[in-house]
């Protein structure tokens, strides 16, 4: 529609007749018909307002933006649809002022919480010859998250290399403290007994201290620094049985039972053998500490099209919805022995390879860790022919105790 | 009696470079290096049955003095001291 147009018929219009005049008001209808529904296909909102700032067209993207509805819009002031703005200040300024854009990015809570980057410009309203303004709208939501994402990526990683180089710092006069910790250990082997003994117990204790920073810093730069996985097809049910196996005289020691139960035949998947014998070493440990003597560990593995998943269950004291929402929390470990970061470790080199955690517990009734490692290729899925489901099973108990 | 082992120590961490030559002492003749180039000088003056050298180093690092000692006609143990 151009103005030439309008401006012709305008003139014309006294000399129209009837018949003429309705097929022009049937034009310029189908004409507003069709701007309304360009308008309402847009993903931008648009606002028109008089000088006032009352709205007087709203498009469905703004609606839906902030929230209100189309038809009880109209003759609002916007001024109580989009608040914590001087609409007073934006609609009184003056020819010079109203040529610039005015553009900013607001964040509104209502109707979802959305940042949106908002820009109004002046208009001539054609009708009664005052100004008015058109007010534009655009999500910008997902830009913005991600921008805050790389932020934080960007700051997390050099928070990290910063923690990873004083962690290694600390390596060298740790190593040297133990060096000499040994060395004054033997010279004490030249004292009268009771003197020596005396000493070599807080010698020992000095060491023992050593040797549990050494395990943080290890364990620190084990959870922090990024390792990429090395991938390789491999069965899974191997690398658990050789886990399993490395820990045998600690599940021995403290009198659990292992039940491990596979399907027939387990998928393979691509993992790092020895990160993965990482993530159930911790795993185990975990549930293996969460238990007194004389628990039982359940390993299950299962599968579908997408993921093998092994859950391990223990019978331990289980912990409170409370404490499960800090399970990955650094240095919050309640064990004796614990340095806090196990976990933390299971969850990177999950991440890594693409995998899930869930956990399961409630206080008394033991947890329930279950890992998802993502099969390759996804399967067909095939109807099961009937087949007993074989179990295997092993029970590490040990000696001397029934 | 028969001679004891030569060691040379290449540490650049004074207390663990003492430290060490302290816990060797006994059984071994002990050389001490701060780097990689003055390892270098040490081992043209005496050669050492044993090279026991940190991985980092300032300036030359300990596998590129393990290699050039290598290349030299005796063919010392090399051990690699190196934290995670």
């Amino acid at each position: 529609m151009k103005s030439g147009f309008l401006d012709k018929l305008i003139e014309r219009l006294a000399k129209l007749d009837p018949q003429s005049l309705q097929t022009q008001f049937l034009r310029l209808t189908q004409e507003k018909g069709l701007l309304e529904a360009v308008f309402n296909a847009l993903h931008e909102g648009v606002i028109v307002l008089d000088g006032q700032g009352f709205i007087n067209y709203a498009n469905s993207a703004a609606a839906n933006l902030l929230g209100f509805s189309l038809a009880p819009a109209a003759r609002q002031p916007i001024g109580r649809i989009l608040k914590d703005i001087e609409w007073d200040r934006i609609l009184s300024l003056d020819e010079k002022a109203w040529s610039e854009l005015i553009s900013r990015e607001i964040e509104i809570t209502y109707p979802v919480h959305k940042i949106l980057n908002f820009y109004v410009m002046p208009i001539a309203l054609v009708a009664d010859q005052r100004r008015g303004a058109v007010v534009i709208l655009r999500d910008i939501t997902g830009a913005h998250e991600k921008e805050m994402r790389v932020l934080t990526s960007e700051r997390m990683h050099a928070l990290t290399v910063l923690a990873a180089g004083v962690a290694h710092e600390i390596g060298n006069p740790l190593n040297s403290l133990h060096i000499h910790l040994q060395l004054l250990e033997r010279e004490l082997q030249h004292l009268p007994k009771a003197t020596g003994e005396a000493c070599q117990d807080l010698v020992g204790v000095a060491r023992k201290e050593v040797e549990r920073l050494n395990l943080i810093i290890t364990q620190f730069l084990r959870a922090i620094r990024p390792t990429l996985p090395r991938l390789e097809v491999c069965r899974i049910e191997e690398v658990l049985q050789e886990t399993l196996t490395f820990m045998r005289p600690e599940i021995e020691n403290r009198d659990i039972m292992v039940e491990v139960k596979c399907p027939d035949p387990v998928p393979k998947v691509s993992v790092d053998r020895n990160q993965i014998k990482q993530v159930f070493f911790n795993v185990i440990k975990n549930a293996l500490q969460a238990m007194t003597q004389g628990g039982l560990l359940t390993i299950t593995l299962f599968s579908n099209d997408r993921y093998l998943g092994l859950s391990f269950k223990d019978t331990g004291k289980g912990i409170s919805s409370n404490d499960l929402s800090r399970l990955f929390e650094p240095f919050r470990s309640d064990k004796l022995q614990g340095t806090g970061l196990g976990l933390i470790i299971v969850q990177r080199i999950m991440q890594e390879h693409g995998g899930k955690i869930e956990v399961h517990s409630q206080p008394g009734a033991g947890m329930t860790f279950t890992l998802f490692l993502s099969l390759d290729e996804r399967r067909i899925r095939l109807l099961k022919a009937p087949r007993k489901p074989r179990t295997r099973g092993s029970h590490p108990k040990s000696k001397g105790t029934s | 009696m028969t001679r004891r082992p030569t060691i040379l120590i290449v540490e650049d961490e004074k207390n663990t470079r003492e430290g060490l030559d302290r816990a060797l002492r006994r059984n071994y003749q002990t050389l001490l290096a701060d780097s990689g180039e003055r390892a270098l000088q040490v081992l043209d003056e005496t050669p050492a049955d044993i090279i026991l050298s940190d991985l980092r180093l300032p300036g030359m690092d300990g596998l590129t003095l393990i290699k050039r000692a290598l290349a030299n006609d005796s063919q010392p143990i090399c051990i690699l001291l190196t934290a995670y």
